[in-house]
C-alpha cells in the first residue's frame, strides 16, 4: 500500500514543469488555489486563538462598558489550584475513555455485522449511519428521555416487569455511563463505516487461506481482519478522544453538568465561568488547558500506539 | 440454521442499538398529553396521533373525540428558526464546497513547500473546542455588532466545516486515477484541468462533501445557543431548546426535533453509499 | 511525421539521476522501442519527449525545431499512458473527443475525424460506455482510438499492454504495428518486456541505470549485443554466462573456465582480435550448446535441475557444482531426468565475449 503511495508521489512530481514553459509552478497553482482560504482560516481560527491567548491574561468585565484589565497568567495559576478543575479534568477523562471505547467495540461490531452478505443491505445502512446524521443536541434530548426517570425506557421496563419505582439513570452513580453511551451511539457509525471500507479490501483469498489453515473464528479474527484494521482503529481512536473531549452541546443538554457537578466536563466548567458567571478571560484561560489535554492525549496516542502502527504499515 | 439465527441476532443487535433512542423520542411526538402524564411511561402510543406536529407550526388540532389541542405558544420561534436553519446551512454549504474543493485538491495531490505544516495547521483545527474559540467569538462579535446576525453564525460554522470538509476531501482526491497527464496531453492548463476535468470527475465525493457541511451546519448548536439564541437569527436547535426550559409539552419538543431530523434521514441513503470513498485516515498517514 | 532528437538530455529528482546523459535520434516513422528493466529511465525519458516533466538540462527537438520549453498539447504528440488511463466519468466518445477539445475544430470537424477513427479501430459499439464498464482490451483500443484521433506527429506510449493477458497483447501488438506503418507516425514505445520490444520495434533502445546500452535493430541487438547486460536481457530463454580467463599456450588458445579448458576455435579467435583480458564473461545463447554424456572431454559436468516442455523445443535448465544455472535448447524428442548428472559443451564459434 505505501508502495503504491510512493510511485503515486513521483507521478505527482512529474506534475513540476520547468521554469523555461509558460506553465505555472506547482507553488504558484497551489498558492491561487489555496491562499484565499488559508487567508480565511488563518482570521477565523488563528486570530481568535491568538485573541483569547491575550483574553486568558486579562480580567475581562462588561458592566458598565468593556473593560480588560492585564493579570498575567493569573488565571492560569488559579485554576491550577482550584479543586473544581481538576474535578472537571477526571470527569472528562472518565467520560471519554468510556466512550471511546465504546465507540470503537461498538463501531467495530456494526462493520463486522455490515459486512456480511445480507439482504436490504442498503437499507440497513442507510439505518445504521442515521445516528451519525443527528445532531449532538438532539442525541442528548433523546437520549435523555431515555434515561429519566419519567419517560425513561428503564422506568416502562421495570413498570412491565412488575416493579413500581422510577428507573432513573441520569443520578451521580449512571449520568456520565449514559453520557458515554449517548456520545457513543452518536459516533459509532463514522467509526463502523471507515472500517467496514477497510474491511472491503481484505481479499477473500485471505479467509480461504485460514479456513485451510483450520484457524478458529477467534483466530481468523485477529490474524486476518484484525491486522490491515490497526492503522485505521489508532485514527479513529484519536478522533473519537478529540471528539469527545471537545463536545458540549450534547452534555449540555442531556444533564447540563449534573446532578451537581458530576458530569460537569471542562468544555461544562468552561462554558460555565465564561457564560454564566461572564469571567471570560478566566474562562478562555481554561479552555487551554482543555486545549493541551486534548493535545496532550492525542500526542501520548501517537507515542505509545500509533508510532508502531505507523512503522508497521 | 444457526448461521441464520446467529445472523438475525446480530442484524437485531445492530437495529436496536441504531434504531431505539430514535424511536422512544418519536413515540413521545406522537403521545397524547394524557399518555405523558401517566406513570409508568408507555411502550407505544396507545393512541397515535399526529397533533403535535401540527401544533409546533401554531396550528390547533382537532382530535376524533372532539378534544383540541392548541398550538404551541413556541411555533414562531419554531418557524423562525426552520427558516433560519436552511438560510444558514444552505449558505455554509455553498461557501464550504466552493472553499474546499480547491484547498483540499492542492493538499491531495501537487507537492509544495510547507504542505506538511499547513496540512497539520488544518487538523488542528479539527481539534479546536468549539468552546475555546466560542469565547473569542463571542467578545469580537459584541464589539463589532455581529452577535445575534445570521452572517456571524455562517462565519463560525465555517470554521468548523472547513477543515473538517477539507480532511475528508484529501483523502477522496488522493484515491483519483491521475488524469493530470492525460489533461495536460489533451491541452487542459492547471486551472483548466481542475475546473474541467477533476471537478467532474469527483462529483460524488463532492456531493457527499456538500452533505456532510450541510449536516455540520443543521446540528450546529454550541454557536448558535451563544451567538444567536434568544434573537432574529435563532436556529431551529436553539428554538428547541426553548422546549427545554420552559412549559413542558415534551410531545411539541420531540416533534420539533424530528424535523431536524428529516433532512439527515433523507441523505443518510447517499452518505451510507459513498462515505467508504472519503478518507479520514490517508491524510494522516 | 517528425523526427525526434534528444540531445544531452539529463533528468534528475533531487540526488536521484533518471537519466544521465542520453542523445537519440529517431527518424521521421520509425517506431522505437525503449527498453529495459523498471527504473532505468525510460519512462522518464518519454515524460520529457512529452513535455510532462521538464529536462534538467538538455534539449528536445521535434525535426528542426527546440520544442524542450513547449508544454505537452503545443508538441503535437498523443501519448497512451500505462493500463490504458483514461477519464473514468466520461464515456469512450467524450473521452476520445477530449483530445480535440483544445484544437480549434469545429464540431462537425471534431465529429467526423472521430467517426473515422472509431470505425479504423472497431470500437463503435463501445462509445456510450464508462472505462469501468470496458475490459483491458476494450480500453486500451479507446485510448488508441483518444490518440490516434489528435492526427499527431509523435506518438509516445507508456507500457500500454502492461496489464493485459498475453494472448491479447499478442493481437494488440500486432494490431498496433500495422497501424504505425499504415499511418506512418514516428513511434516512442515504452516496455521492459524484450519480446514486446523485439516484435515491435524498427530501433531499440536499450536502458540501463539512467544510460543507454545499446541502440539497434532487433538484429543487431540479439546478434551483436554490444554489453553483458545487453546480452543477458534480450532473447528468451537468456544466454548463459561462463566466468574464466583465456589462456594463450603454444599457439593454441583455450578459454578456462572453472577446473575446464575449452580450446578456443578460430571464429572466435578472430573476434576476440588479440585484446584477451585476464578475467572474462563469455555468453553463449541456449541454442548454441549441446548436452553431452558427463565426463566427455570438452564437457562441463552439470546436474539436471529443470526441464521445461515448449512444443518445438525443450529447455533443459542444469545446475553447476557452484549453483549457477545454465539453459540448454534441445528438440523436443530429448530425455533427462531431474538429478541426472550430464555435461555441457558450449559451442565456442558463437561465443559473446564481454
Amino acid at each position: 500500500m505505501h508502495k503504491a503511495g510512493a510511485a503515486d508521489l513521483t507521478h505527482l512530481m512529474a506534475f513540476s514543469p520547468s521554469a523555461r514553459t509558460n506553465e505555472l509552478s506547482n507553488f504558484s497553482f497551489a498558492l491561487i488555489l489555496a491562499l484565499p482560504v488559508l487567508v480565511f482560516l488563518l482570521l477565523v481560527v488563528a486570530y481568535p486563538l491568538g485573541y483569547a491567548l491575550w483574553m486568558s491574561t486579562h480580567e475581562i468585565s462588561f458592566f458598565g462598558g468593556y473593560k480588560a484589565e492585564y493579570v498575567g497568567l493569573e488565571h492560569f495559576a488559579d485554576i491550577w489550584d482550584s479543586k473544581k478543575f481538576w474535578k472537571s479534568v477526571r470527569v472528562t477523562a472518565s467520560f471519554t475513555a468510556q466512550s471511546v471505547i465504546l465507540a470503537m467495540v461498538m463501531g467495530l461490531v456494526l462493520a463486522l455485522i455490515l459486512n456480511r452478505p445480507m439482504r436490504f443491505a442498503g437499507l440497513v445502512r442507510t439505518l445504521v449511519i442515521l445516528p451519525w446524521c443527528v445532531s449532538l443536541y438532539g442525541t442528548g434530548i433523546m437520549f435523555s428521555q431515555l434515561a429519566k426517570g419519567q419517560t425513561g425506557l428503564g422506568t416502562a421496563i421495570a413498570a412491565a416487569l412488575g416493579g413500581t419505582d422510577a428507573v432513573n439513570f441520569v443520578n451521580r452513580d449512571w449520568v456520565i455511563q449514559v453520557l458515554a453511551i449517548g456520545n457513543a451511539w452518536n459516533m459509532t457509525p463514522l467509526v463502523a463505516f471507515f472500517l467496514l471500507a477497510n474491511l472491503k479490501t481484505i481479499p477473500t483469498r485471505l479467509y480461504d487461506l485460514a479456513a485451510i489453515d483450520r484457524m478458529s473464528p477467534l483466530e481468523t479474527f485477529f490474524n486476518v481482519t484484525l491486522p490491515p484494521l490497526r492503522f485505521t482503529l489508532f485514527v479513529f481512536t484519536c478522533i473519537t478522544t478529540v471528539l469527545s473531549m471537545k463536545l458540549f452541546d450534547f452534555i449540555f443538554v442531556l444533564s447540563g453538568g449534573g446532578p451537581g457537578t458530576t458530569s460537569a466536563v471542562l468544555t461544562y466548567q468552561i462554558y460555565k465561568e465564561s457564560f454564566k458567571d461572564l469571567d471570560l478571560g478566566y474562562g478562555a484561560a481554561m479552555s487551554f488547558y482543555l486545549l493541551a489535554m486534548i493535545l496532550g492525549s492525542t500526542l501520548l496516542l501517537y507515542f505509545i500506539w500509533g508510532r508502531r502502527e505507523a512503522s508497521n504499515e | 440454521m444457526t448461521r441464520t439465527i446467529w445472523s438475525r441476532i446480530a442484524l437485531a443487535v445492530i437495529l436496536i442499538w441504531t434504531l431505539l433512542p430514535i424511536y422512544w423520542f418519536l413515540k413521545i411526538s406522537l403521545l397524547t398529553p394524557d399518555e405523558i402524564a401517566r406513570f409508568p411511561p408507555p411502550l407505544y402510543p396507545l393512541e397515535p396521533q399526529p397533533a403535535a406536529y401540527f401544533n409546533i407550526f401554531g396550528f390547533d388540532y382537532e382530535l376524533s373525540n372532539g378534544i383540541t389541542r392548541r398550538a404551541s405558544g413556541q411555533a414562531n420561534q419554531i418557524i423562525r428558526g426552520l427558516q433560519n436553519s436552511v438560510i444558514v446551512s444552505i449558505i455554509v454549504t455553498v461557501l464550504t464546497l466552493a472553499v474546499v474543493a480547491p484547498l483540499a485538491y492542492v493538499f491531495a495531490r501537487l507537492d509544495f513547500a510547507h504542505k506538511n505544516k499547513l496540512l497539520f495547521a488544518i487538523l488542528l483545527a479539527v481539534a479546536l473546542p468549539p468552546v475555546s474559540t466560542l469565547i473569542p467569538f463571542y467578545s469580537m462579535y459584541v464589539q463589532l455588532g455581529l452577535n445575534g446576525t445570521i452572517l456571524g453564525l455562517v462565519i463560525v460554522t465555517l470554521t468548523i466545516t472547513i477543515p473538517f470538509v477539507t480532511w475528508m476531501l484529501i483523502g477522496y482526491f488522493r484515491n483519483l486515477p491521475q488524469v493530470e497527464r492525460l489533461a495536460r496531453i489533451d491541452g487542459f492548463s492547471r486551472m483548466g484541468t481542475f475546473v474541467y476535468v477533476m471537478l467532474p470527475m469527483s462529483r460524488s465525493g463532492l456531493a457527499v462533501a456538500a452533505v456532510i457541511a450541510f449536516l455540520f451546519a443543521w446540528n450546529e448548536y454550541t454557536y448558535a445557543l451563544i451567538l444567536v439564541n434568544g434573537t432574529t437569527a435563532n436556529t431551529l436547535p436553539t428554538a428547541i431548546s426553548g422546549f427545554l426550559f420552559q412549559h413542558p409539552e415534551p410531545q411539541h419538543m420531540a416533534a420539533a426535533l424530528a424535523l431536524t431530523i428529516l433532512p439527515p434521514a433523507l441523505v443518510a441513503f447517499l452518505l451510507q453509499r459513498h462515505i467508504g470513498e472519503m478518507n479520514l485516515v490517508e491524510p494522516v498517514r | 511525421m517528425a523526427s525526434i532528437h534528444l540531445k544531452n538530455l539529463k533528468k534528475t529528482f533531487g540526488q536521484h539521476v533518471a537519466v544521465a546523459d542520453l542523445t537519440l535520434d529517431v527518424a521521421e516513422g520509425q517506431f522505437v522501442v525503449l527498453l529495459g528493466p523498471s527504473g532505468c529511465g525510460k519512462t522518464t525519458t518519454l515524460n520529457c519527449i512529452a513535455g510532462l516533466e521538464a529536462p534538467t538540462s538538455g534539449r528536445v527537438l521535434f525535426d528542426d525545431t527546440d520544442v524542450t520549453g513547449l508544454p505537452p498539447h503545443a508538441r503535437n504528440i498523443a501519448m497512451v499512458f500505462q493500463s490504458a488511463l483514461l477519464y473514468p466519468h466520461l464515456n469512450a466518445r467524450a473521452n476520445i473527443e477530449m483530445s480535440l477539445r483544445h484544437s480549434g475544430m469545429t464540431a462537425d470537424q471534431v465529429k467526423s475525424r472521430v467517426a473515422g477513427v472509431v470505425s479504423m479501430l472497431r470500437v463503435d459499439h463501445l462509445l456510450d460506455k464508462r472505462p469501468s464498464a470496458l475490459s483491458g482490451g476494450e480500453r486500451q483500443r479507446v485510448a488508441l482510438a483518444k490518440a490516434i484521433v489528435r492526427e499527431p506527429s509523435v506518438f509516445l506510449m507508456d507500457e500500454p499492454f502492461s496489464a493485459l493477458d498475453a494472448a491479447l497483447r499478442n493481437s494488440l501488438r500486432a494490431e498496433l504495428v500495422h497501424l504505425q506503418k499504415t499511418l506512418n507516425v514516428t513511434t516512442i514505445f515504452v516496455t521492459h518486456d524484450q519480446v514486446e520490444a523485439m516484435t515491435m520495434g524498427d530501433v531499440i533502445v536499450v536502458m540501463n541505470n539512467a544510460n543507454v546500452e545499446q541502440v539497434g535493430s532487433p538484429d543487431e541487438i540479439y546478434n551483436n549485443p554490444q554489453t553483458k547486460f545487453v546480452a543477458g536481457f534480450i532473447g528468451s530463454p537468456p544466454m548463459n554466462f561462463f566466468e574464466g580467463a583465456f589462456k594463450s599456450e603454444n599457439d593454441r588458445l583455450t578459454f578456462h573456465t572453472g577446473d575446464m579448458a575449452l580450446s578456443v576455435p578460430d571464429a572466435l579467435r578472430a573476434k576476440l582480435d588479440g585484446s584477451i583480458e585476464a578475467l572474462t564473461s563469455v555468453g553463449i545463447r541456449p541454442q548454441h550448446i549441446r548436452i553431452v554424456d558427463a565426463g566427455t572431454d570438452g564437457g562441463i559436468n552439470m546436474e539436471v535441475y529443470a526441464v521445461e516442455h515448449l512444443g518445438k523445443e525443450t529447455v533443459i535448465i542444469l545446475q553447476s557444482e557452484a549453483g549457477d544455472a545454465y539453459r540448454v535448447l534441445t528438440d523436443p524428442g530429448f530425455k533427462a531426468a531431474v538429478g541426472e548428472r550430464v555435461a555441457l559443451a558450449p559451442d565456442l564459434a558463437h561465443a559473446h565475449v564481454f
